[in-house]
């Protein structure tokens, strides 16, 4: 008997139980869709803080505003205004005249705030900030200039404007010499960026990061000069420094935490963060979610598995007496070890199937209905159908040898 | 003189059933020659039907010896037997044994399964055996769909599409009525006369009457071995 024989043989006996068979194989299906819509999951969330930390610089140190209000710490706000003014322009100055691996020192004012432009209305997140922002945010043009260092000197009112700004603003009209009303105030546009499509979110659970292609550029001066901001709030929401030597970026942080706390007399106002060391965090993280989940999955593969052993073995005690009507015909006892172990295989390999067609469904869905990127790698699907197969023989040889190892006589008289 | 197709000797089989010991054959000694027809009878518990089962090899025995056509049966190991099995003998059982999800044609191809023929042959060699037994219209019939006389009679054709050199039936009429009996009984007789050596084991006196030499067991070993008179068979 060859093996294409037996293989028929097999799906003779599993089309015959098909509600059986399905149930055995329910095990399995869920296990593969549960191990693939992980490890999806898990690579897209990679991919997605992995794009928005590059998207903060790789080579960049963090300094931003704390609003310990928004954390619930109202009682220090009033004692620390006493001793620090929060994030200033003198700042980003100490931090550039004093830190010698300071590339770049952007300081940046940012506020929310409704965008006009014809009957046009855009919620975006203003950015008063220093030509160098550019290079610090590693973007591009697509059309127009950022504004320049004598803009910035001059308070002109001139802005340039995130790839999804502009779009909410001019559609596919050009921009370039429009004006754009924010707050009472007109800016001119003089620049699109281009579009770096990364989401918002939330990194390592300490650093906002939004879409940067929402917001709207214009020079800090002008920022400070034309919009009213309430008393006590500091100068400035973010100092960006770029570093030189991106090998040494913790020292460097804490050189500029140093400088920071001397100037600030020790109050914590400012959070310090660092996208790489973010990164290598967040890289951590999903590693131990993908070890998680991976176990999780790898239980319900091997519950999927008892699954099968349970049923096959019933399956043999059923079919006592067919093994030994095959036994007394001349059947070896390699035959009946191959047809049970055939089987069993089938099952796990179709319920395989079933579970990688699940396994890229499930991803979709999730993507569709809450948002997440979900990215499917090839290799998931070998080792599902892998572990299936193996599943399929490990929790089958025992069943498939209990058959085999029966004395004709005693299964044919098995009632 | 016949050649002796299965010679045994001193052939002992003890059952153990935890505590206590069974013996359901004590030493016994029978030949048997090509080409015989053999009834086997005797009380239940007798030995009987474990004799024919080693005969079979669906069972071995505890010790003694057992030779089919010059082969030491006794010393053969699981793929040697079942090669025996498949080759060597046709078995037909009291409750026919055949697969109930298979039809007729695919119950008689079994054996050929096993002994590699190729699907074609196969098929043309159960058809042969279908209809040597006249079941030529009932080809793709399952068992539920056929009478007792008709599966016992796809047995037979089963027991045969080897080209065994021994059949071996254990109360083939057993659970058959008196007049499919005596037609099932008819076909063993057609066997015989086309050269096959055929053992039966039966209770049943008027069965026996249809073979040619009655061997009568009692607990264990050979209580008389007398050939039939032609003017007693039926």
């Amino acid at each position: 008997m060859n093996l294409r024989e037996t293989a028929a043989l097999s799906i003779v006996g599993l089309t015959s139980h098909k509600l059986r068979t399905l149930l055995t194989m329910l095990g399995i299906i869920f296990g593969v869709a549960a191990v693939i819509a992980m490890l999806s999951i898990g690579e897209g969330a990679k991919q997605e803080s992995l794009e928005q930390i590059r998207q903060m610089g790789i080579s960049n140190i963090i300094v931003q505003h704390w609003d310990k209000s928004e954390d619930g710490l109202e009682d220090a706000i009033n004692s620390d205004r006493n001793l620090s003014q929060g994030l200033s322009r003198e700042d980003a100055e100490a931090i550039q005249r004093i830190f010698p691996l300071a590339e770049y020192v952007t300081p940046q004012r940012e506020f929310k705030s409704k965008a006009l432009a014809g009957s046009n209305t855009f919620n975006t997140m203003v950015v008063g900030t220093t030509p160098e922002y550019l290079t610090v945010l590693n973007a591009r043009m697509s059309s127009g200039v950022f504004f320049s260092a004598e803009d910035v000197t001059e308070t002109r009112r001139v802005c340039v404007l995130g790839s999804d700004a502009k779009r909410a603003l001019f559609f596919f009209k050009d921009p370039i010499g429009q004006r754009v009303k924010i707050r009472s105030q007109w800016f001119t546009v003089i620049g699109v960026l281009e579009d770096k499509g990364a989401a918002g979110g939330k990194i390592g659970g300490v650093l906002e990061v939004r879409n940067t292609d929402e917001d709207i550029y214009v020079p800090l001066t002008t920022v400070l000069r034309r919009f009213q901001f309430a008393n006590d709030e500091a100068e400035l929401t973010q100092i960006t420094v770029k570093v030189t030597d991106s090998e040494s970026l913790s020292e460097a942080a804490t050189i500029v935490r140093a400088i920071m706390n001397r100037r600030h007399r020790g109050v914590e106002d400012f959070k310090i963060a660092i996208p790489e060391e973010l990164l290598r965090q967040s890289q951590k993280t999903q590693q131990i979610f993908n070890v998680v989940m991976g176990c999780i999955a790898g239980i319900s593969l091997l519950v999927g598995g008892i699954g099968i052993m349970n049923i096959m073995l019933a399956s043999v005690l059923e079919r006592t007496r067919e093994i030994g009507i095959r036994r007394a015909l001349g059947a070896r006892r390699k035959d009946i070890l191959s047809q049970f172990l055939v089987e069993s295989l089938m099952v796990s390999l179709l319920g395989g199937t079933i579970g990688v067609i699940l396994g890229y469904a499930i991803p979709e869905v999730i993507t569709l209905y809450a948002g997440w990127r979900t990215i499917v790698q090839p290799w998931t699907i070998a080792l599902a159908f892998g572990v299936s197969a193996a599943v399929g023989i490990g929790f089958g040889i025992y069943p498939a040898r209990q058959a085999a190892l029966l004395s004709p006589i005693d299964a044919l008289r098995y009632e | 003189m016949n050649a002796s197709v299965i010679q045994i000797r001193d052939l002992v089989k003890t059952y153990d059933m935890g505590a206590t010991q069974v013996h359901a054959l004590r030493g016994l000694s029978l030949d048997i020659d090509v080409n015989e027809y053999v009834a086997i009878m005797g009380p239940s518990g007798s030995g009987k039907s474990t004799l024919l089962n080693i005969l079979g090899c669906l069972d071995v025995s505890s010790s003694g010896q057992y030779e089919l056509n010059g082969q030491q049966v006794s010393e053969m190991d699981d793929d040697a037997l079942a090669h025996i099995r498949n080759r060597e003998i046709g078995f037909v059982f009291q409750t026919f044994n055949l697969l109930p999800r298979s039809d007729a044609l695919d119950n008689v191809e079994l054996p050929l399964v096993y002994s590699s023929v190729p699907p074609s042959e196969r098929r043309d060699r159960a058809v042969n055996a279908l209809e040597s037994v006249g079941l030529a219209d009932r080809m793709h019939h399952r068992p539920n769909e056929l009478s007792g006389g008709q599966r016992q009679r796809v047995a037979i054709a089963r027991a045969l599409v080897n080209d065994p050199a021994i059949i071996l039936a254990d109360e083939p009429t057993g659970a058959l009525d008196t007049r499919t009996g005596k037609e099932i009984m008819e076909l063993f007789r057609q066997l015989h006369a086309q050269g096959n050596t055929i053992i039966l084991v039966t209770h049943e006196e008027e069965i026996a009457c249809y073979s040619h030499r009655i061997v009568r067991f009692r607990d264990g070993v050979v209580e008389r071995d007398e050939p039939v008179s032609p003017e007693r068979r039926t």
